[in-house]
């Protein structure tokens, strides 16, 4: 039979403690389906498309647009479409209650169930009530409008079966010229904080102009601050002629229409991808004092931001994918960088960080691991410099990679192996 | 016929900035500076301004004809060149 899971905030990167809701793309009783986004987040890193990771029925949306919400708490209730019977199945109730009260905590069980009653001991029928009729509050709005001081049973509600939902309350605080807008956060309560100051309009936009950027600078100062506490760096530079790569790439793309032209960045992207398959130490995450190699490569490739900041989002298992398709890829992420939306997984999924200054940069990067990986490889800017090579000197165009690793990671001479296997396959690149 | 070219140019260039560079004001550019320095684009940005304005107008812009779109005037210039004709 059917039972209820709720769909929790996210962590869309390190430091990350809470989101807020600009729009749900779902409504109750839409299926959902593995890897669908479901709505859009704001986050300090920008604005961020939220994925569900099972099959299920929207039951209840939590968090209406304008909450904030902490990572681990609820967004949506779901309901399983496709789950083997169960003995005994408790009135649904009482799963939210206790999911709801515990998020973290492992699917419900229906002999761990606490009935909702126990949530609010002191409940008392409502005033104006003309009968005992059993109205169905979400313990999320229960919790709320008691925050609020409302009566949650006296509230028209628009949820499942007339049942009285977040947003039901927070309308009727609302209307009741309660304190209470669109800001208010779930985190308030659980903290048993008072509500937020009054809200300044409807439709907020959490980040406006200086906001956005002064958000950003604050998550890219907790995450940079926290890797130079934490991650004891050692570095390696290499600088290698890419005069072939660079002549093969021109050959390639000379008869292509833009659309199939390969980047530079493309070889750069599949060149590490594909090294870091024979060195796995590299490719993961340090947690809990030790190292977990990361099951897929997916490299994150960083994208400065028009107006300052940068985020990195992943390339997904960009050592199988082809040329073309890491180029498409890259073009993709690039572009809603720009004027668009990077999804929850793009964000979070990066198991090594790839940077790249491009055609207009200096020579050489020295990276910060982004927490909690343990490697980032840093591309400068192709240099024309002479370069002496069978007792002759020439002039070579060049490029210096650096990889910066986390010492608890890896050691020196590995690094240096893994330079050199990237180097390697980027001078070859009709292997890639 | 010539200023119906250049309008049809024009606007295929502001909708492709619109998705690259929402914030850029081609107006207040110098059409005669290098536009990836002017406007701070990256390679890929780049490639993605040539994809739209392929899409766009049906100008494929070589790589060896990159030289002939660094600036504004040049690339609006270029492209009217060789828009089709209207069928």
């Amino acid at each position: 039979m059917t039972v209820s899971k709720p769909y929790v905030m996210p962590s869309l990167g390190a430091g990350m403690e809470a989101g807020t809701v600009v729009e749900w793309h779902v409504e109750p009783g839409q299926r959902v389906s593995r890897g669908d986004v479901v709505g859009l987040v704001d986050t300090e890193k920008g604005a961020i498309e939220v994925e569900i990771w099972e099959d299920a029925e929207v039951e209840e949306i939590v968090a209406p647009p304008g909450t904030k919400v902490p990572v681990g708490e609820p967004l949506l209730l779901l309901k399983e479409v496709e789950v083997a019977e169960t003995s005994a199945e408790p009135p649904q109730e009482e799963i939210m209650a206790e999911v709801w009260d515990e998020p973290e905590a492992a699917p419900a069980s229906a002999e761990a169930a606490t009935p909702i009653e126990a949530a609010t001991p002191a409940e008392v029928p409502a005033p104006t009530a003309e009968s005992p009729r059993r109205i169905r509050v979400s313990p999320v709005a229960r919790k709320k409008a008691e925050a609020l001081g409302i009566d949650p049973e006296t509230i028209p509600g628009s949820g499942p079966g007339g049942a009285v939902n977040l947003a039901d309350v927070e309308a009727a605080a609302r209307n009741q010229g309660s304190e209470v807008g669109a800001e208010a956060t779930v985190k308030d309560f659980h903290e048993d904080a008072p509500p937020p100051s009054p809200a300044p309009s409807p439709e907020p936009d959490p980040h406006p102009g200086q906001d956005r950027h002064a958000a950003m600078r604050k998550a890219i100062a907790a995450a940079m601050t926290r890797s130079k506490r934490e991650i004891p760096h050692y570095y390696l530079a290499h600088t290698i002629s890419i005069e072939a790569t660079l002549e093969w790439l021109r050959s390639v793309n000379q008869d292509r229409p833009p659309a199939s032209r390969l980047l530079l960045a493309t070889l750069y992207l599949k060149a590490v991808a594909t090294a870091v398959t024979d060195f796995p130490e590299f490719n993961g995450f340090w947690e809990n004092d030790a190292f977990r190699r990361a099951e897929g490569v997916h490299p994150g490739v960083a994208i400065s931001l028009r107006g300052g900041g940068l985020v990195a989002p992943a390339i997904h298992n960009a050592d199988i994918l082809s040329l073309d398709e890491i180029t498409a890829a890259i073009r993709d992420v690039v572009q809603r960088s720009r004027s668009g939306h990077l999804r929850g997984s793009e964000v979070t999924d990066p198991t090594i960080t790839v940077t790249s200054l491009g055609d207009r940069g200096v020579d050489v990067v020295f990276g910060i691991v982004y927490p909690p990986q343990v490697a980032i490889v840093g591309i400068g800017t192709v240099v024309e410099r002479p370069w002496a090579e069978g007792g002759m000197v020439g002039s070579r165009r060049t490029v210096t990679l650096t990889l910066a690793g986390d010492h608890r990671a890896s050691d020196g001479h590995r690094g240096g192996l893994f330079l050199e296997a990237i180097a390697r396959r980027l001078q070859s690149p009709e292997d890639l | 016929m010539n200023e119906a070219r250049e309008a049809k140019v024009r606007t295929a260039i502001r909708d492709a900035f619109r998705r690259i560079a929402p914030e850029v004001d081609l107006e207040a550019i110098d059409p005669t500076a290098e536009i990836r320095e002017e406007v701070d684009l990256d390679s890929v940005d780049a490639l993605n301004l040539m994809v739209l304005l392929d899409e766009k107008l049906g100008v494929e812009i070589p790589e060896s004809d990159y030289d002939a779109v660094a600036t504004l005037e040049g690339m609006i210039r270029y492209l009217e060149s060789r828009l089709p004709d209207e069928a």
